[in-house]
């Protein structure tokens, strides 16, 4: 809701998760990767991968990121996610029926689906001619898009872009010792900047009314 | 409500892009301005709350309608919620020369609440909004942030 | 307090003919008894028809069937009864008005009824208010009872002594039949152990479960303001020796964020004001420990808040410590509605 960029509060929390949930930091590609590319890779393998990595390595991210290119290929996006309360295919049993050759379907948590669900997401997938992109913590036999990981450089990177010029009370060291802690789960790294932040950040003098 | 975020960094009185980065058509981005009309930064439940909004920089012609809202959100380690208090939806047909652009003011009396609140993984924030649709399907928005009631913060809280 | 049980008692208020330990006890153990009973039985037809089988009294009609019929029902009603008895040791009459209405689970405070259009997002405190107190104008319902130890212990118990019963009956039966299964003989050893320290462990629950009995807040105003007073009345109940007893006013905020299929919900307490106190004193039967005060919210304190994803509860806990019994914590919940001002002239 806040803008991502500007400050409207002083003790605004840069890592609040209006400023770090997926969709509001770009995913960090390494090496020569980028949307473009792995779109093309996707379309190799006739739309259908999964993105696969570790509880909050950049996943949803990364997605978010893809979506743009993705409709830039002229494909419509259907994403859908699976809830732990929600294992079937009733979130998009209604929606099935719209799904073209052009639609990518695209699944969070396919994991979670009963193994019922998930054959008859694949049936229904193939017999449309839609394309299957999912996110899961391990390989689930479609072709593997992408490996999300987190190093410690990305993650000093990513609090950098996050803090203002002017924050000099969370450090490189301090992103490290995160690190050591929750590895791979960067959103963990992230809410505990926030109370790092909110630890020490100065204290504004009292309103008055 | 959904909110288009913007990478691009402003001053407080500058227009903020949504979606679409390029600029509309034009040498100069549109100009949105939102005053909150007293000098005053905290506000109390029952108090009215004026403010002013004007758009420059643009055409008239391209300016397909402009919201203007007063409302609250929190902040903090939660997913976000959100509440508008006060809501208007302004297109060229409400207008007698069919020009948005200049100074409109609008007032709305503040609820008793929820309250301004700055806590330790839950804030609440307030903050009155202007919203410019422009032809193309590009939108434009400015926010100025208040304050309502008078709370501790929640850090002064030793305990 | 009647010596003798009486058929016909006309009760008022929280008088008992007895012991409220004595009676969660009994409780537990006449229900043990008749799962057992049911469960023991039960194995003993089965097990004698699968060595020795008589097909002729399968026929439908009184007899065997009716007979398997009942014995399923002991254990049945006994297996309900101490879970029953387990979920309600130590509750309030509140909490198990609360549990019989909404036996899935009822969370008391995300149950709370829609905010007021005068106070949008602050939780309504009608299920707070619809109770009178004895001594002052309203009583508290408690936040939770501590029933899911109580409750997996009682499954503990009976899952082990079921096991435990009916190996008995088959390794017996093998040893009256003169061919005696010895690796089940052994096997039996360990089993009667872990029996028994379910036993012990469960009556253990139960009974510190009921040597805290209920704890009783009320006060005099509600909703409560910042800056406002108002007197504050505890009960505790119990047949115990308390080393402290100590009611706090705590402000909790909640944030709960929900991103793919990780929901992460974390709770921080903002404030904490300590609003009495207690030291060692002794807690007996029939007579609770009773202490009075002042209930102060601290001036430009938050509000209660619910919408949808974050919330700012209120809440009066009551944190005992006894050297025998361990330590208890109960949580009442309150709301703090904003304080409305007049408006000020620019």
């Amino acid at each position: 809701m806040s803008d991502s960029g500007r400050q409207l509060f002083p003790d605004q929390n840069p890592f609040s998760t209006a400023r770090v949930k997926p969709g509001a930091i770009e995913f960090h590609f390494c090496d020569d990767f980028s949307a473009a590319r792995l779109v093309a890779v996707l379309q190799e393998n006739r739309w259908r991968g999964e993105v696969v990595g570790p509880h909050g390595s950049g996943k949803s991210t990364l997605l978010r990121t893809l979506f743009p290119a993705i409709e830039a290929a002229g494909r419509k996006v259907r994403c859908y996610v699976v809830k732990p309360n929600d294992r079937h295919l009733s979130m998009f049993t209604a929606d099935q029926a719209t799904w073209t050759d052009s639609t990518q379907v695209v699944i969070e948590g396919y994991e979670l689906l009963s193994r019922r669900g998930q054959k008859l997401l694949d049936r229904v997938c193939r017999e449309k001619q839609a394309g299957l992109l999912i996110t899961c913590h391990k390989p689930q036999g479609l072709p593997t898009l992408f490996q999300t990981s987190i190093t410690v450089e990305l993650a000093i990177s990513l609090v950098e872009q996050l803090l203002s010029k002017e924050c000099d009370f969370i450090t490189p060291a301090d992103v490290r010792d995160s690190f050591s802690r929750h590895g791979q789960n960067l959103r963990e790294l992230l809410f505990e900047m926030y109370d790092l932040y909110e630890q020490r950040r100065p204290q504004e003098s009292p309103r008055r009314a | 409500m959904e909110v288009s975020l913007d990478a691009n960094l402003a001053s407080s009185s500058r227009s903020r892009f949504a979606g679409n980065r390029n600029p509309v058509g034009s040498l100069m981005e549109p100009l949105l301005s939102l005053q909150i009309a007293e000098p005053r930064r905290i506000y109390q439940p029952g108090d009215e709350l004026a403010c002013e909004c004007q758009i420059d920089a643009v055409d008239a012609k391209e300016i397909q309608a402009v919201e203007t809202s007063v409302l609250w959100y929190t902040e903090g380690k939660g997913d976000e919620d959100l509440g508008v208090h006060y809501f208007n939806r302004r297109v060229p047909g409400d207008c007698e020369n069919r020009d948005l652009r200049p100074m409109h003011r609008f007032t709305t009396i503040l609820p008793n609440s929820p309250l301004s609140y700055s806590g330790k993984i839950v804030k609440v924030r307030w903050c009155a909004r202007v919203r410019l649709f422009l032809k193309k399907g590009k939108e434009l928005y400015f926010e100025q942030p208040f304050s309502l009631g008078n709370i501790a913060d929640s850090r002064d809280d030793r305990s | 307090m009647a010596r003798t049980f009486r058929l016909w008692l006309k009760k008022r208020g929280g008088r008992r003919t007895g012991s409220r330990l004595a009676g969660s006890v009994g409780e537990a153990v006449f229900f043990g008894i008749l799962f057992l009973l049911g469960a023991v039985s039960l194995t003993a037809v089965i097990t004698s028809q699968v060595r020795n089988p008589t097909p002729e009294i399968y026929r439908l009609g009184f007899g065997f069937w009716l007979m398997v019929l009942v014995m399923a029902s002991f254990a049945l009603i006994g297996g309900i009864g101490i879970v029953w008895t387990a979920l309600f040791a130590g509750t309030s009459a509140e909490r198990r008005s609360a549990l019989v209405k909404h036996a899935a689970g009822m969370d008391l405070i995300s149950d709370a009824m829609p905010t007021s259009l005068e106070y949008p997002n602050v939780p309504r405190d009608a299920y707070l208010t619809n109770s009178p107190g004895v001594k002052l104008k309203y009583r508290l319902p408690t936040e939770q009872a501590p029933v899911w130890r109580l409750g997996l212990s009682a499954l503990i118990f009976l899952l082990s002594t079921g096991m435990t019963s009916v190996l008995s009956v088959i390794v017996t039966q093998h040893h009256m039949a003169g061919s005696p299964d010895w690796f089940l003989t052994l096997f039996m050893a360990p089993l009667i152990v872990v029996n028994l320290w379910a036993v012990r462990y469960f009556f253990g629950e139960l009974r510190g479960q009921t040597r805290f009995g209920p704890t009783c807040i009320e006060i005099s105003d509600h909703p409560l303001r910042p800056g406002s007073d108002c007197e504050i009345f505890v009960s505790q109940a119990g047949r115990l020796s308390l080393t402290s007893l100590v009611i706090w006013l705590v402000c909790e905020e909640e944030a709960t964020y929900s991103q793919g299929t990780d929901i992460r919900t974390e709770i921080r307490v903002a404030s904490r004001s300590q609003v009495l106190r207690e030291e060692a004193t002794q807690i007996e039967d029939g007579a609770p420990l009773e202490c009075s005060g002042t209930l102060r919210v601290p001036s430009h304190a938050m509000h209660s808040l619910q919408s949808g994803h974050n919330a700012i509860r209120w809440k009066l806990v009551i944190e005992g410590k006894s050297e025998r019994s361990g330590t208890m914590k109960r949580s009442f919940p309150v709301i703090v509605y904003p304080t409305v001002k007049q408006r000020t002239d620019a």
